[in-house]
């Protein structure tokens, strides 16, 4: 079975390495983007199968950067990674179709579910915690 | 003074201390969410460390480094975060201008970042004892960088600094883009005249023009039966 591509975006550089490094310790293709700009430059470049977009970043923000996702390349199932007070945000982006939502601290064990029920079943809207 | 007018000073001074505190809090948070994933990760090296394949220690050193670099940012902002607390214990208190003026500007950066401002204080060497209100100068400060910061497009810069001038110093907000003069703008500088009548200061620079790019006010070295001599009582050093 083809190992599962994810791209983990969040303006926290030193966030978005130790994450991508614990998702390939469990065996899931990570790369990281710092904006979402580089996020939809990367998912233009090459396939992945899940995105996920911190809600609060500077520039391009977390719901634009999913909005713009979605229209793009609707088959990437996004997963919402929200802060504390950013509830609205992520009711808003579930709407705008992210699939499910996690709270920071990240449980690394809860993400790696996260992104294997978004691939098994789609853009379903579930919430994370 | 009306109490009406204090009323609406008391009412901003406190949206402001909360709006920082908030601000922070954040960045604390932030700090801590990268320590947990540090210590998540390290523990995912030795986990997965065995006879055949042993923990790489250069992998473990780098983890430690970073950990420790997360340790002292986070350590700067509530250090930060205190001295400002602290700043609300005195309406009058004699302090080093310099200290202030760089630490509402750490406090500010947060908003700069979501902006994709740089923010950045523009400082003499020498340090500048004022006797005056500590709370209501950061206030003034923050209420001048939140409408420069208005105005400002991206990656462009904000600079903070301040002169002295006979009898006190006058304190400068200088952007690189112009400062608009929209209502939003309009709505954020409101106050700023209210609290520099507090401080017992005039405002320098705030243009009708739309090409200002200099937000300016004076405050005076000493106010209410204090003075700047009294070193002994120096706040925030």
């Amino acid at each position: 079975m083809d190992r599962l591509r994810v791209l983990f975006v969040d303006d926290e550089q030193e966030l978005v390495s130790a994450v991508v490094e614990r998702l390939e310790i469990r065996d899931i293709d990570a790369c990281g983007a710092a904006s979402g700009v580089e996020a939809l430059q990367k998912l233009n470049q090459q396939s992945y199968d899940v995105a996920i977009l911190d809600v609060r970043m500077p520039g391009l923000s977390g719901l634009e950067t999913l909005r713009r996702v979605k229209y793009e390349h609707p088959e990437i199932a996004v997963i919402l990674l929200s802060g504390h007070g950013s509830t609205e945000d992520v009711d808003r982006g579930l709407q705008l179709g992210a699939c499910a939502y996690l709270q920071k601290p990240v449980n690394i064990d809860h993400l790696v579910d996260l992104i294997r029920k978004a691939t098994q079943e789609g853009s379903t809207g579930s919430r994370g915690e | 003074m009306s109490e009406a007018r204090v009323d609406r000073i008391g009412q901003e001074s406190l949206a402001f201390m909360g709006k920082i505190m908030a601000g922070q809090s954040h960045e604390v948070t932030n700090v801590l969410n990268i320590i947990n994933e540090l210590s998540g990760l390290q523990q995912d090296v030795l986990l997965s460390a065995d006879h055949e394949n042993p923990a790489r220690l250069s992998k473990l050193r780098e983890i430690c480094g970073k950990i420790q670099s997360q340790v002292a940012r986070g350590e700067k902002i509530v250090r930060n975060m205190n001295l400002f607390a602290h700043s609300a214990d005195t309406p009058l208190a004699v302090f080093d201008v310099k200290g202030l003026i760089g630490r509402i500007v750490f406090l500010a950066e947060r908003w700069a970042r979501l902006r994709r401002v740089e923010l950045t204080a523009k400082l003499p060497d020498e340090t500048t004892a004022l006797a005056n209100c500590p709370l209501g100068l950061q206030h003034a400060i923050f209420v001048c960088i939140e409408a420069a910061l208005l105005s400002a497009s991206d990656k462009r810069r904000i600079t903070v600094g301040y002169a002295l001038v006979d009898g006190g110093a006058e304190i400068g907000i200088e952007s690189a883009d112009p400062m608009l003069r929209n209502p939003e703008v309009d709505t954020r500088l409101s106050v700023l005249p209210l609290i520099i009548s507090e401080l017992g200061g005039t405002l320098r620079a705030l243009d009708d023009g739309e090409e200002s790019h200099r937000l300016a006010f004076f405050i005076p070295r000493n106010r209410g039966g204090i003075s700047s001599d009294d070193s002994g009582r120096i706040q925030g050093v």
